[in-house]
């Protein structure tokens, strides 16, 4: 018997991660006003070229310095982001619903369907993620709504197994039992103590997912088989930049440090959001 | 006295793991990594030619000069005009004969462009896992239980390393190490050209394992059997090396299954940034060129890569642990 | 007292600094001469492991350890550098931590474990090591002590694995043996085996420092006793003289809570009772006029199997309103698997169970739902049983709410007085409640239902002696007022001998012996109850 002097006081994990997790907040809302106003933070148009000021480095004028075509960087990648978050969100939301559906009917819908729909996702789960987005491509062609399509078919096995894991074991937990001693009928149960005792993890879980599908999102414009050319996306702009990198740095830095800060302000907040409930997580 | 660190016990030998049990843990794992596996490959199947509408199409892609002559050859060749069950029959039974089908841009067997790249693919990742694990186990064994001071700048720097996406990590080190520093080749083949790859893919790697066996090693480090060792007069070390570090090994080992696939993916970006041969380039190239056969081909053997690392993990796990053995 | 082989004086250990350190041991002394007993007894966070573990310089992380006085054979331990505690630890001070599975490292095999203590402090040449190891293995009472070396201990048996580590303590021959609760959670019969062990070890010389939360446990083994509360001793005296005439407040409730005889009931009110608590539309059957011991469960011949195992077979009985009765039984004999049963949450692959004359068992689920309130059970683990998101107030509501009660706050609040809570915990989520007020808002649960039978399986093991000693005596006179039947499962015989009118022994999943309390705790007939009875501890001294 260990006496309880020995546990660390729970939340003192948390103390040391806080200003960070500040930041993140504060960079995320950064991107929420990108997304829905650009122009509240940058001034010009994403696509207006000037050929006699082409590959400038960050100065006056152009903090972020200008790409290949003379472009302002700060701008374009201000524009870009509607693009570049949207699609990894929507991608996520797909997964999510999917993950819910199949997990869910997993667990709660009798051993058959479990075994079927298991055995299911364990095929999709043996392809890796990246080669499974470049075979959807293939199948459905490029594009934004395809390669968002194409993240949420990597990112959903995934779900379904953590929506079913959980549901089994709050199914097996003892307030389920207690209230079936109760009389409560299965679907009672099921939408008052296991659903939502459930679904936290889960959602906090897509918080963090929706960072790596953010990132998967831009490496496939990257491979060129994202959004078509003229559009601003972070990973689409690295590409067509690419050639140009060891001529001018800051073309290859600034839409992938924004890229990155984004998703891991997105680990940074989920990984927050899982310490949080400490009494409720922990159990 | 003294209590130096002294080797393992030669008092009893391990026993020998109950020999029907595992046999029969071997084949049921087995059998589901073939279920799997055919899911994989129907799946495949079916998102190629049921998604896609016309095949012929696809393979042709926007090539004007196509004569319908051309097309009927193709659809010949492919065995596109046959009803698509007789097409996914066909197909599987090639399969069991390690017959890919031959790719419609290399003139050659789908089965040998995969056999000539799969090596650096394969040096690429088993270099990338080495550094991973042996970079991982360092700095969880340094930082583990350890004031914040220590374990917040870690902790933000594995955030980073998971969150960073590689093709940018590949770009950065190209600019800095290749173009500026010129410290490596841009691109080769030598074991010098092998370093900023194996970095970039290894960095992420590092960045979910390390939290993971520092928590597996903070983890053991509370559990009763600790407070016995250390009652018996072992000293730190001993207590790490002997009794914590296989407890916290058991849940990097179940990663490790996982990261087969981050691994794989990652090996086709890293590939592409650095203009590496290997599996990743034969694939960005096939879905690029709409060679459906090399695509087909390649994801498979991915899977079939994923299906044998885990289920070598799984067959790991009762050498690991005793307690699995029964 | 500072001549003994251990000298302990003024020992202060506290956590954490400034405002809000908390101190565990706060000014303890004592001392433990050769071959002696010193038994340190109190509850959870009474600062008594603590204590122990400072001995060995283990106190854990962020510990801060000062002494008056802290002496091995005349050595200042309080001196030693980190190097020295370790040759201190194993060759001279043996720990023995609660028989836990992992109290020994799973990973490795037992005999490699036994064989650490003689390696690191080298007392024997390597080659003889593994001839040492067989020897302190069979010297325990291990046996066929080869096969059990080479086995993890996982393979073993809580009374082997408990032996094991004994012998990996005593390995290097210490002077002094530090047992840590080293019988808790093994089975009566076992534990009595361990006590037994640790004896021996003591009338050859070691000296024992024994902790325990368990008063019962010590009696039979301790020359002097100790108890501690919230990191002081409040009382130390030769072991006769404490469990006889305790000169402090709360060793004499300790005492009392060691549950031996059965709780005092009044006939008058065991007859008037069975109106209250009843529905009122409900009074056909088995009312007040229809004799006191009307049947309100009975199960004939339940059996039932997993996997080919049996788990239960063949057990009948039948309780009565307001009766108890109590089923006994160590670990695997099948008395859970007879709760869930007699609750219908397993089908029973033989016999049946009635509740209230009508059929419980084989019943379809949709026609068993309406009665389930009838019959409530009551957790070992009463937090696990409550949704997390839910107040205390919340669920004993949706309880309400499922009896078709009205759920209103005033409602809420007759039942946490009814189990004699404070109202004003309704709002308060069951982990901010200590872990007698979770049992008794889990009774509240469970009576909000108005049940005829509750199902109790394991209610007080995992609640301090003395919390648990009052939730029984909610028991009983929730038994009295409202004339709820139980079915009150335990490991712990005094328990049961106190609260049972009936008793079912349970062994391997059968009934060895059945009757009435009196007659099974006087006059056993079965041979396994005479000897559970008999290694049942007792404030008597053997």
């Amino acid at each position: 018997m260990i006496d309880s002097t020995f546990r660390a006081a729970p939340g003192r994990a948390l103390a040391g991660a806080r200003p960070g997790v500040w930041l993140a907040f504060a960079f995320l809302a950064l991107i929420v006003v990108a997304s829905a106003a650009p122009g509240l933070l940058a001034h010009g148009s994403p696509d207006a070229a000037d050929p006699l000021r082409t590959l400038q480095p960050p100065g006056a004028g152009h903090p972020l310095g200008t790409d290949q075509n003379g472009r302002d960087l700060y701008v374009r990648i201000v524009y870009g982001t509607r693009d570049s978050v949207l699609t990894g969100l929507g991608a996520t939301v797909l997964a999510l619903g999917a993950g819910v559906l199949v997990g869910g009917l997993s667990a709660l819908g009798g051993r058959a369907a479990d075994a079927v729909l298991m055995r299911a996702v364990d095929a999709l789960l043996a392809i890796p993620g990246l080669v499974m987005a470049l075979l959807m491509i293939t199948a459905l062609g490029g594009g934004t709504v395809n390669s968002m399509i194409a993240i949420a078919v990597i990112a959903a096995p995934g779900y379904a197994r953590l929506v079913r894991a959980q549901l089994l074991v709050v199914r097996r937990s003892g307030y389920a039992e207690a209230a079936v001693a109760l009389g409560r009928p299965p679907v009672l149960i099921a939408v008052r103590h296991l659903l939502p005792n459930a679904l936290p993890p889960v959602l906090l879980l897509a918080t963090l997912g929706s960072g790596a599908a953010i990132g998967a999102t831009a490496a496939l414009s990257y491979l060129g088989l994202g959004p078509a050319p003229p559009a601003p996306q972070w990973g689409a702009m690295l590409q067509q930049g690419q050639e140009y990198f060891s001529l001018a740095w800051w073309t290859a830095v600034a839409p992938g440090a924004v890229l990155t800060l984004t998703v891991l302000s997105l680990t940074v907040v989920g990984q927050y959001l899982q310490k949080l409930p400490a009494g409720r997580l922990e159990r | 006295m003294s209590a130096a660190p002294v080797a393992e016990p030669a008092v009893v030998a391990v026993p020998a793991p109950a020999r029907t049990g595992y046999r029969r843990r071997i084949l049921t794992r087995l059998g589901h990594a073939l279920i799997v596996l055919w899911g994989a490959v129907t799946f495949t199947f079916a998102a190629l030619h049921l998604i896609r509408g016309s095949v012929v199409d696809a393979i042709i892609g926007n090539n004007l000069q196509v004569t319908p002559e051309i097309r009927a050859e193709v659809e010949r060749r492919y065995g596109l005009g046959e009803p698509l069950w007789r097409q996914y029959l066909h197909q599987t039974g090639s399969l069991l004969r390690g017959d890919l089908g031959e790719s419609y841009q290399l003139s050659m067997p789908v089965s040998q462009a995969i056999r000539e790249q799969v090596g650096p693919t394969l040096t690429l990742m088993a270099t990338a896992i080495t550094l991973a694990g042996a970079v991982s186990l360092v700095l969880a064994l340094a930082t583990a239980g350890r004031s914040r001071w220590v374990r917040g700048p870690f902790a933000a720097l594995e955030a980073t390393a998971v969150s960073v996406p590689q093709f940018w990590l590949g770009i950065l080190l190209l600019t800095v190490f290749s173009f500026g520093l010129r410290w490596f080749p841009v691109i080769g083949t030598g074991p010098g050209a092998l370093v900023l790859p194996a970095v970039t893919l290894a960095l992420p790697v590092a960045g979910v394992l390390t939290p993971v066996m520092r928590e597996g090693v903070e983890r053991a480090l509370e559990e009763p059997f600790v407070v016995t060792a250390r009652a018996r007069g072992a000293s730190e070390w001993i207590v790490l090396s002997r009794h914590v570090l296989r407890h916290a090994l058991i849940p990097a080992v179940t990663l490790l299954g996982l990261l087969a696939g981050a691994l794989t993916g990652g090996a086709v970006i890293v590939e592409q940034v650095f203009s590496r041969p290997g599996l990743g380039r034969l694939l960005v190239t096939a879905v690029t060129g709409k060679d459906i056969p090399v695509v087909l081909g390649t994801v498979l053997v991915t899977a079939l890569f994923y299906v044998t690392v885990n289920l070598v993990v799984d067959l790991l796990y009762p050498l690991i642990d005793p307690r699995l053995r029964d | 007292m500072s001549d003994g082989l251990l000298n302990v004086r003024d020992l202060r250990v506290s956590f954490g600094t400034g405002p809000r350190a908390v101190t565990a041991a706060d000014g303890v002394s004592f001392s433990i001469a050769e071959g002696e007993c010193l038994a340190l007894v109190g509850e959870s966070g009474s600062g008594k492991s603590v204590t122990a573990r400072s001995l060995v310089g283990l106190a854990g992380a962020g510990a801060h350890v000062r002494a008056g006085e802290l002496t091995l054979r005349g050595r200042d331990l309080t001196r030693l550098s980190p190097r020295e505690w370790r040759d201190v630890r194993g060759r001279e001070i043996g720990l023995v931590l609660q028989a836990a599975l992992v109290a020994l490292d799973p990973l490795r095999p037992v005999g490699a474990e036994v064989a650490e203590p003689l390696r690191l402090h080298r007392t024997v040449p390597p080659a003889k090591v593994s001839a040492r190891v067989l020897e302190l293995l069979a010297d325990v009472g291990v046996p066929e002590p080869e096969r059990r070396a080479a086995q993890y201990p996982h393979q073993l048996s809580g009374g082997l694995r408990q032996r094991a580590l004994i012998a990996s303590a005593l390995a290097c021959d210490p002077v002094l043996l530090i047992a840590d609760e080293p019988t808790t959670a093994l089975d009566v019969t076992v534990q009595a085996q361990i006590l037994d062990l640790l004896a021996a070890r003591r009338a050859r010389g070691t000296a024992l420092l024994l902790i325990s939360h368990d008063l019962a446990v010590v009696a039979r083994l301790a020359d002097r006793i100790a108890v501690m509360r919230d990191g002081l001793i409040v009382e130390h005296g030769p072991a006769s003289r404490v469990l006889t005439a305790p000169a402090h407040p709360y060793t004499r409730l300790l005492l009392d809570a060691v549950p031996t005889s059965p709780a005092p009931r009044s006939a008058g009110v065991r007859k008037a009772l069975a109106s209250i608590g009843r529905d009122p539309g409900e009074s056909g059957d088995g009312g007040p006029d229809a004799g006191e011991k009307a049947v309100v469960v009975e199960a004939e011949g339940l059996g039932k199997a997993y996997q080919g195992r049996v788990a239960v077979e063949g057990v009948s009985f039948r309780v009565g309103a307001g009766e108890t009765l109590g089923v006994v039984g160590e670990s695997g004999s099948g008395k859970t698997t007879v709760a869930r049963m007699v609750l219908g949450l397993v089908e029973p692959d033989a016999g049946i169970v009635r509740l209230e004359g009508r059929e419980w068992s084989g019943v379809a689920e949709r026609r068993r739902r309406g009665r389930r309130g009838r019959i409530q059970p009551v957790y070992q683990d009463p937090l696990s049983s409550f949704d997390p998101r839910f107040t205390a107030g919340r669920i004993l509501a949706d309880a309400l709410d499922a009896a078709n009660r009205p759920a209103g706050q005033d409602e809420v609040a007759e039942l946490l007085k009814q189990v004699g809570l404070n109202p004003d915990l309704a709002g308060r989520h069951p982990r901010r409640l200590s872990g007698g007020q979770q049992q008794r808002v889990a009774i509240a649960r469970a009576l909000a239902a108005r049940p005829r039978v509750l199902v109790c399986d394991e209610p007080l093991s995992a609640l301090d002696v003395s919390v648990a000693a009052r939730v029984l005596d909610l028991f009983a006179e929730l038994r009295d007022r409202l004339g709820v039947a139980s079915l009150f499962i335990s490991h712990h015989l005094g328990v049961v001998h106190r609260i049972s009118d009936d008793v079912l022994v349970m062994k391997d999943g059968r009934v060895v012996e059945q009757g009435s309390a009196e007659q099974v705790f006087t006059d056993p007939r079965h041979s396994y109850t005479r000897r559970l009875l008999a290694a049942l501890p007792t404030l008597e001294r053997s």
